[in-house]
């Protein structure tokens, strides 16, 4: 899988939110987005599945290529956010049982089938690390679970419809650190076969599960490389300024 | 310190007194019309049609509370689904195009225009130019047109209301807008919407002016024959009353129409209560 993104700019209105990004993410892993607030990363996520243009004013130019095929050439932005899966700050459980919650992007997309259903059910919330916990109760109202669980529950829901990306904005910052440490573990084992974007306020956590980090701010690339480097070699001030704390 | 806390007490004291003069004020209303129609509200009053000479001394209002169902009936078939979807398209599509903000101030404009000239524009419409002539079809869809923009309102609002993230967690999974509209924005506002056409309802049954024009009489037989003239609740008070024919049976009439209106708003409000229940 890779992820290109050619000369991508976002406006707003006329205000300029992202400016002239490239960056290039190939085959899976993790790759960290870190900046300060409102330098632009949840604009980006939202770019790479099309779901930016649902806001008011939303102007681009640039490219963006997801397996090297331009992804705003079509106009069929729902067939690109079925294929770029995205988790969402605040975990939203949809008000339904937790079993269709998982099942409501498989049901949407045509499968009938009860069996198949109950499988891709059963293997997303394996893979989201939820199956253990609600494996007797799929039929209970996913709005009870907890915090930790309804932000995996979004990530199962995600992953039932098999994308080739997977993108999550500041997944944990609702939860608590044991939630956290559960998604980090989760997302690593993820890793091994699907290409992850995450944006982190947490640079630690940063640090722990992304191969490669990217440094924004005010809507450009300040650095990207691999994490390793990215926090122990920075090669820009700002980086260096940014991960010791003085400007965030 | 103290001053603050006493301001926070008067003001509280003010909001209290308030809520209880509403309260003194509607079970005044209640308490008087029962005290001046009680009597009257008898099981013979609700079975039979008024008699005696002026017709409306004796008997009761069965036709007349038969005609503002009926009324009230068209009114909500007439209206609810073109409401529905008006709301749906001013809360789920067409952002920020010119066409919507038009749609949305000629609905809030439709909401003011005093319910005598809809009642007019009854007459002259359907009455007159589609040749309805004086009849329930013509009063029913004069109260339609009345209570139109009150359930687009309130079923735009209570869409509105459902949480903003479920959309975006729909769209992110690239489902299309109308697979999430009927399985999450309108199941979860579908108790608020209800609640908004039955609200409607009421407003519809205690209409007065757009069925004086256009459908009421004082007399009318109880064929229920969409072209024929009805009678109706508000419309029998108004002439037991402005006439002098008896003020027992207008005060019996205005009893059960505020009972029939209660009813209507409290089962809208419990509706509402319900809203965001159920533990989703
Ligand atoms: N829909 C929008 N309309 C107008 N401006 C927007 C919109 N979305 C974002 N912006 C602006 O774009 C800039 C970047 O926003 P964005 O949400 O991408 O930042 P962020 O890096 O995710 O911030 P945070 O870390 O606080 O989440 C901000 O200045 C914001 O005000
Ligand atoms: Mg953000």
């Amino acid at each position: 899988m890779s992820v290109q993104v050619k000369n991508w700019s976002v406006f707003f209105e006329k205000n300029p939110v992202l400016q002239n990004i490239d960056l290039e993410f190939n085959g899976n892993g993790i790759f960290a987005v870190i900046g300060p607030s409102g330098c632009g990363k949840t604009t980006l996520l939202k770019s790479i599945n099309r779901t930016a243009e649902l806001d008011h004013g939303f102007n681009c130019g640039g490219t963006i290529l997801l397996n090297g095929e331009d992804i705003y050439q079509k106009n069929d932005a729902a067939s690109i956010r079925r294929r770029v899966g995205m988790v969402f700050q605040t975990p939203v459980a949809l008000p339904m049982s937790v079993r269709e919650n998982v099942l409501f992007g498989p049901r949407y997309f045509g499968e009938k089938n009860k069996q198949k259903l109950s499988d891709i059910c059963e293997r997303s919330l394996k893979q989201a690390g939820l199956w253990e916990e609600v494996k007797d109760k799929l039929g209970q109202p996913a709005g009870e679970l907890s915090g930790g669980q309804k932000q995996r529950l979004a990530i199962a829901r995600a992953l039932a419809v098999e994308p080739e990306v997977l993108l999550l904005d500041e997944p944990c910052s609702s939860l608590d650190p044991a939630s956290t440490m559960l998604i980090e573990r989760l997302l690593t084992q993820l890793s091994g076969t699907l290409a992850i974007v995450l944006v982190t306020h947490n640079l630690f956590q940063a640090k722990r599960v992304a191969h490669q980090t990217l440094l924004m701010m005010a809507g450009q690339v300040v650095e990207y490389g691999p994490t390793e480097q990215l926090f122990s070699k920075p090669s820009r001030q700002e980086t260096a300024d940014f991960i010791s704390g003085l400007t965030w | 310190m103290i001053l603050r806390s006493f301001l926070d007490r008067f003001l509280l004291a003010v909001f209290w007194s308030a809520g209880l003069v509403i309260l003194l004020v509607l079970t005044g209303i209640i308490g008087y019309l029962l005290l001046r129609g009680g009597s009257s509200l008898t099981l013979e009053f609700l079975t039979t049609a008024p008699k005696g000479l002026p017709l409306g001394t004796g008997g009761g209002v069965l036709p007349a509370i038969k005609g503002t169902l009926m009324l009230v009936l068209i009114a909500v078939l007439a209206a609810a689904a073109p409401g529905l979807i008006t709301a749906i398209y001013l809360s789920e599509y067409g952002e920020s195009s010119k066409f919507r903000a038009l749609v949305n101030i000629t609905i809030q404009c439709m909401a003011g225009i005093p319910s005598i000239v809809t009642g007019l524009f009854g007459y002259a419409f359907f009455v007159v130019y589609l040749g309805f002539g004086i009849s329930l079809l013509a009063g029913g869809l004069s109260l339609g047109i009345m209570i139109f923009p009150v359930i687009v309102l309130t079923a735009r609002d209570a869409l509105l209301a459902v949480n903003e993230q479920y959309r975006l967690a729909g769209a992110a999974l690239g489902v299309s807008r109308w697979y999430m509209l009927h399985r999450v924005i309108i199941p979860q506002s579908a108790p608020a919407i209800l609640s908004g056409i039955l609200l409607a309802m009421g407003y519809a049954a205690g209409a007065t002016a757009p069925i004086m024009v256009t459908a009421a009489v004082i007399s009318a037989g109880m064929s229920g024959g969409l072209m024929e003239p009805v009678m109706a609740l508000p419309y029998h008070l108004y002439i037991l009353f402005s006439q002098h024919i008896s003020m027992e049976k207008a005060y019996g009439t205005a009893l059960l129409l505020v009972l029939l209106l209660l009813f209507l708003n409290v089962t809208a409000l419990l509706l509402k209560g319900q809203h965001g229940k159920g533990g989703y």
